[in-house]
């Protein structure tokens, strides 16, 4: 990933750059196209992970940009290679205090019914026709398993889906899901371990249901 | 016939298939619904990024700032304690044996002065309220004359 970084950032900077530009500048402007690049990577998988867990899309972007401010203005400077898992550890932290906040909203306002918000919506499956390979069976197949494993991941807890999506689709260590998610190697190993088996569970039951 | 542990085995690699089966399934899903995010979301989250690097510029100023303030106690830490031990060593007897108290005489004798300024006296109200006749005004500037004149002659014999 961050050999990426570095052959994206050499091939943008050297040409150009002009040749009188001093060190510093060119550091600067390197390490801005850096996060630039970083961000721009992170920010489809967080956005998902921001979603799963609040639902709604207004909410997620929020959560999602102010871990991007944070992630820039307090920790630009450190080492590239731990940007991600601090992103990870800021976007988790952020989703928590908004989970306590509408708890908290939900008490104070406790005569207002939980409302569903107007851009909470069940996930998107996405429509790929291009293709002309793949028949439309082949197709309609892939669609539905592709709707049935985001229905089946939406119905994890918090946690079991932070985990799966951190260490199943980010390819995180044990160790680097630990420490964003505060907890303890063995506790991301069951979460993990309860994730799989309940996406099997329900995977299979809707495909004993669908067939 | 099959050992337990061989069978135990079997379960266990037909438990750690589906499990990879089921995390690619779904990795696969998540991966395809990245990739084909709508275009509204997509522009939203190009706009939450360049907000969030427009943050990079003020952490520029922020450290010129921090060079201005360095200059600033710089100033404080080395000019300002040699100008005070100037001042201590050649200006304390003068500032506190003769300087203070000229000073405060000084302030004493203006104060003073400023209290004794006679006040200018009013003009009599007579003047403005009474209505003189012009024979009278004339008679009145004749006698000024004469003792004017009364009293240059004094004067010169004086």
């Amino acid at each position: 990933m961050d050999q990426d970084y570095c052959q994206k950032i050499n091939l943008n900077e050297v040409e150009t750059i002009p040749l009188t530009t001093t060190n510093s500048t060119l550091a600067a402007k390197a390490s801005d196209i850096s996060m630039a690049v970083f961000l721009q990577e992170i920010e489809k998988k967080a956005y998902h992970l921001a979603l799963l867990s609040v639902g709604s899309h207004a909410d997620a972007l929020d959560l999602l940009q102010d871990t991007m401010i944070k992630l820039v203005t307090k920790y630009q400077n450190r080492p590239s290679n731990e940007w991600k898992p601090l992103f990870y550890k800021i976007l988790k932290n952020k989703i928590r205090d908004w989970h306590r906040h509408q708890k908290v909203k939900s008490l104070v306002f406790f005569w207002k019914s939980p409302q569903v918000s107007e851009e909470s919506e069940p996930w998107p499956v996405t429509l790929d026709f291009g293709s002309d390979n793949t028949s439309p069976e082949d197709e309609l197949t892939k669609i539905r398993q592709q709707g049935l494993a985001l229905a089946s991941l939406q119905q994890l807890s918090e946690k079991q889906q932070q985990c799966f999506l951190l260490r199943s689709w980010e390819g995180l260590s044990v160790k680097e899901t630990a420490e964003i998610m505060g907890c303890s190697a063995g506790s991301v190993k069951t979460h993990y371990f309860r994730a799989l088996n309940k996406l099997r569970t329900l995977m299979g039951e809707d495909d004993e249901i669908a067939f | 016939m099959k050992s337990p542990s061989n069978s135990h085995k079997h379960k266990q690699n037909h438990a750690s298939n589906d499990e990879q089966i089921i995390s690619k399934q779904v990795n696969a899903a998540l991966t395809q619904s990245a990739d084909k995010l709508p275009e509204q979301v997509l522009a939203d989250l190009a706009q939450a990024r360049n907000n969030a690097l427009a943050k990079l510029k003020p952490d520029e100023l922020k450290s010129n700032k921090s060079k201005f303030s360095l200059d600033i106690r710089i100033v404080k830490e080395v000019v300002k304690p040699v100008i005070q031990t100037i001042l201590n060593r050649y200006f304390s007897v003068l500032g506190l044996k003769i300087i203070t108290p000229i000073a405060l005489a000084l302030v004493v004798t203006v104060s003073f002065k400023a209290l004794q300024v006679a006040p200018i006296p009013a003009l009599p109200s007579a003047m403005f309220n009474l209505d003189i006749p012009n024979e009278d005004l004339a008679l009145l500037e004749d006698l000024d004359f004469v003792t004017w004149l009364a009293q240059n002659e004094q004067d010169a014999f004086l």
